[in-house]
């Protein structure tokens, strides 16, 4: 090679990286002054490697233990389609139906309104931490990602949450209309690639989803 | 041998949310000195806390192209960029002019232990912006190459390998006084 090693050449030399000289390595044993270079940049930079983070004792455990007991299902488990709900719905009130056959009279039925208003706090839940979730992450988004997974995850609950704010307008559930009608705005704007919501009203949603999710007893369906 | 962070991530995707434990074992600590050389030692474990929960509920869109713990730092960088973004927002620069304390906070006890030499790379640190001082740390602590870096930081090679010789002539220039 003609000439000496630039910086940039001996920095990725130090670091082993591909893109220096394909003879760099005899050049420094030939040329003093670039040796002289490479060796004060070592010098340099292998100080520097002295400066140690100390990672608290025990961190893993603490992470893991928060982690664990609210542990969701990844996503593809815990958030099935509407259809995979539809059908989990049917093969219930099936399997209640026959049940009621089969047994005695237990208290008196719920009545349609009762029964379609547990259906609705049972799924909200699952309902809300997914749209909460695409929020976060559209939110959380660098400028210019790529965010077609979740316009696509929007678009899909969109869908839903129709259903659901129409169930909680029939149910005189005023507090779920009125959050869902805010969230159907959120959703709608993500899938239609418009400007996503501002930034402060977007928190507050989502702190007024988190707040309805956290009153909604998954087991019971009931708050 | 122990399972792959592969197996472990198929295991997990398949219902076993107790295969993520050892995902956890193995990536934490390197976000940890990520977090805390990012943002600093107050925020770094909620830092790894939101990093993990995130990876788990957004497991399946983690593809298997690059490893598990290029996209666990990619994640928690992302994390340190938006705190440090609020941070910043006061003040209201672009994020590559956004500079922040590095870590470890100056505490009366580690400024105590702290060697002349540790201090002056803690202030050379403070002189980058928060893109090279990630692409930097990625670098010089964590042993990522510049592939693995662009990955992180969601920016070609080119700007990754650019990104890593800017901090290192900054921290040279910052340090030259002192070694």
């Amino acid at each position: 090679m003609t000439g000496h090693l630039g910086e940039d050449d001996l920095i990725l030399l130090y670091y082993g990286e591909r893109g220096a000289p394909a003879d760099a390595r005899h050049h420094l044993r030939e040329c003093p002054d670039c040796a002289a270079e490479f060796q004060a940049l070592s010098s340099a930079l292998d100080r520097m490697a002295g400066d140690e983070v100390h990672v608290p004792p025990g961190l893993s455990s603490r992470v893991w233990a928060r982690l664990q007991p609210g542990m969701p299902a990844p996503r593809i488990r815990r958030w099935p389609k509407p259809l995979a709900w539809m059908a989990t719905a049917a093969a219930i009130a099936l399997a209640s139906f026959h049940l009621g056959r089969h047994t005695a009279p237990e208290p008196p039925p719920a009545t349609a309104m009762e029964t379609r208003e547990r259906a609705l706090v049972a799924s909200l839940g699952h309902h809300l931490e997914r749209s909460r979730m695409v929020l976060t992450e559209v939110s959380n988004a660098p400028i210019g990602a790529d965010l077609s997974n979740e316009r696509l995850e929007a678009r899909d609950l969109l869908a839903s949450n129709r259903l659901y704010r129409q169930t909680a307008a029939f149910a005189g559930r005023f507090e779920y209309q009125d959050l869902l009608d805010e969230l159907e705005q959120a959703l709608l704007e993500i899938a239609q690639e418009t400007e996503p919501l501002p930034r402060a009203s977007g928190e507050n949603l989502m702190f007024r989803m988190k707040v309805i999710e956290s009153k909604i007893d998954p087991q019971e369906g009931q708050l | 041998m122990g399972d792959t962070d592969q197996d472990l991530v198929a295991r997990v995707r398949a219902g076993d949310s107790g295969a993520f434990r050892p995902l956890v074992e193995r990536h934490a600590p390197g976000v940890f000195r990520l977090a805390c050389r990012m943002t600093g030692e107050t925020d770094a474990e909620d830092v790894v806390q939101e990093t993990l929960l995130r990876a788990f509920r957004q497991l399946d869109k983690y593809e298997s192209r690059s490893s598990f713990g290029t996209w666990i730092h990619r994640i928690a960088a992302n994390l340190c960029f938006d705190l440090l973004r609020v941070r910043a927002r006061r003040r209201a620069p672009a994020l590559d002019d956004v500079r922040e304390p590095a870590c470890p906070a100056p505490r009366p006890d580690r400024i105590a232990i702290a060697t002349q030499a540790r201090a002056g790379v803690l202030e050379a640190l403070d002189g980058l912006t928060v893109r090279e001082r990630a692409a930097f740390l990625l670098r010089h602590w964590e042993g990522f190459g510049i592939d693995r870096i662009a990955e992180v930081l969601e920016i070609s090679e080119t700007a990754a390998k650019n990104t890593v010789f800017r901090a290192v002539r900054k921290m040279r220039a910052s340090l030259a006084g002192r070694f």
